[in-house]
């Protein structure tokens, strides 16, 4: 058995929908009691007693209907929302690569965030500047990379996104709906990029709705329903469970070889 | 395992106690200084791209935020006091710092959402790496002052060592604001709408377009204890040319006393809330 990359520990995850009316400030401030007089407010339970481990070098999919919790999960795995109830454990700092490309500043050149990405990465400076040159060939935007992102399509945002991680080599790699982007080649391209990065023993998770794809690389798959895990394990029998052609207590724990 | 020792399991962005909030965040900050760099190089290159004038905005600014108020007070009062451009210059500048970094810091969690939905870092460098490109800016605002120095000339003495704490004193009072102010604002949008009045309201109450000579000694010393902006401006303004200060080492304790208490309930507060604000943006 391989050692336990990130554990999530029964995840449940709230967002307030009534947010900004003067009775939330109530419940702000005078805690339990403001909640007992004002009631609770509007809430939506995006993740609801999430449960699993991830195991280093795993490729696990995600998937699920839209507004299914993929993208609250791996942004909960990634640190950056904070749950409700329950814990995640990591070994490793994750990195989230979603919606189009980096988009951390428009105004600062391709490079410039790059170097940003790079430092936030905790990678060195002398690294982030022998890795560029490359980097720019595999995204393809040499006579790019040193506009302000602004000016840049919404395809070589992407590019440049999945350039970024590509060559930095996030311990764990969290994908949302990526590669969906770009032309066909620069499709093939990055599919390539990732498979690389999977057999170099990375640890991925990747949400996704092209099932093909995910089948194709992924070890386990997570099949999500209103932000609960309603099947996990073999990828072919999840998807079987989310097409209804089995159901979830027939999935195999496993990979089947 | 050969030699390595195994790397132990953390929890990313880990609930935190107020009491542990201000431990926690110069942790943090000493863990995440290059990072820190990136952030005021990042800070400096976005500031005035576009600009055909560039850098010289940073001293272009303040002189024309200067002319603005020095013609509104001739208007006004057909004159003001003694050594005007040089003080109304002076606080003008520090004003504008406190009031930047205050927002910059409030307006934190916010205007870095791109980057904050992406991968966890500790927040609170935002605010911090925001408090430093603006005292890096602050700096550029001064070099006018010392044509304006040589012009109405100073006494070198100990008086000017007052403009380090000063300074010093201010960007504690502002990061703390900064603090105690972005999680209430990234959840009420209100609080930012009303910052701006107030801080307007602050500009014109404290001695920058008039000094501690205007307000009649009865309510000096009650003036002094709930503005500690005032006694910073003051410090800084008297401390520049080198003029004798017209207030008491009590008065300057209390108001670092009040900076200080403000920075640490700030951070604890930031610390304690920042991690459930993150739904709301």
């Amino acid at each position: 058995m391989k050692e336990i990359a990130i554990k999530v520990d029964n995840v449940s995850l709230i967002f307030s929908l009534s947010d900004s009316g003067p009775k939330q400030i109530f419940r702000t401030f005078f805690g339990p009691l403001g909640k007992k007089i004002f009631g609770n407010g509007r809430s939506f339970t995006a993740l609801r007693d999430i449960d699993f481990e991830l195991r280093k070098g795993e490729v696990l999919g995600l998937i699920g209907n839209n507004g299914s919790g993929k993208s609250t999960l791996l942004q909960c795995m990634a640190g950056i929302y904070r749950p409700n109830k329950g814990t995640v454990y990591s070994k490793e700092k994750p990195f989230l690569l979603a919606g189009v490309g980096m988009g951390y500043s428009s105004r600062l050149t391709g490079r410039e965030n790059i170097l940003l990405l790079g430092s936030i990465l905790g990678i060195k400076k002398k690294e982030i500047a022998q890795k560029i040159p490359e980097l720019v060939e595999f995204a393809e935007l040499e006579e790019w990379i040193d506009e302000p992102l602004r000016t840049y399509s919404s395809g070589m945002n992407a590019r440049l996104g999945m350039a970024g991680i590509a060559y930095f080599r996030p311990d764990v790699l969290l994908i949302d709906e990526v590669l969906g982007v770009g032309d066909p080649t620069f499709k093939e391209k990055s599919k390539e990029k990732i498979m690389e990065m999977v057999e170099e023993a990375s640890t991925v998770v990747m949400a996704s709705h092209s099932f093909n794809l995910l089948i194709d690389i992924c070890d386990r798959i997570i099949f999500l329903e209103k932000g609960k895990i309603k099947a996990i394990g073999d990828p072919q029998d999840v998807v079987d469970v989310y097409y209804g052609r089995k159901e979830s207590d027939e999935v195999a724990p496993l990979k089947r070889k | 395992m050969e030699g390595k020792s195994e790397k132990s399991y953390v929890v990313l962005n880990p609930p935190v106690k107020f009491q542990y909030g201000l431990i926690e965040y110069f942790r943090n900050i000493m863990y995440s200084k290059e990072m820190m760099m990136q952030f005021v190089k990042r800070d400096f290159k976005i500031k005035y791209r576009g600009s055909v004038l560039g850098y010289l905005w940073s001293l272009l600014g303040p002189i024309l935020h200067c002319m603005v108020y020095y013609t509104l007070i001739v208007l006004i009062r057909g004159g003001g006091y003694a050594r005007q451009p040089l003080w109304l210059f002076g606080g003008i500048i520090l004003f504008q710092f406190f009031r930047e970094t205050l927002e910059g810091g409030m307006r934190s969690l916010i205007s870095n959402q791109g980057l904050i939905k992406r991968i966890y870092f500790p927040r609170e460098i935002f605010a911090t790496s925001n408090m430093i490109s603006k005292l890096i800016f602050l700096m550029f605002a001064t070099v006018p002052l010392f044509p304006l120095l040589y012009y109405y000339g100073f006494e070198i003495n100990y008086n000017q060592l007052y403009v380090i704490p000063a300074i010093f004193g201010l960007s504690i009072l502002a990061l703390g604001m900064g603090f105690l102010l972005s999680c209430a604002h990234t959840t009420y949008a209100d609080v930012g709408l009303l910052m701006k009045y107030v801080l307007t309201f602050l500009f014109f109450l404290s001695p920058i377009l008039w000094t501690l000579d205007n307000i009649p000694e009865e309510w000096l010393e009650l003036y002094l204890a709930i503005n500690p902006v005032a006694v910073f401006l003051t410090m800084f303004r008297y401390g520049l040319d080198g003029t004798a200060l017209p207030i008491g080492a009590v008065i300057m304790a209390r108001a670092f006393v009040t900076s200080i208490l403000i920075l640490i309930i700030g951070i604890s507060v930031f610390k304690k809330f920042e991690g459930s604000v993150i739904r709301h943006i």
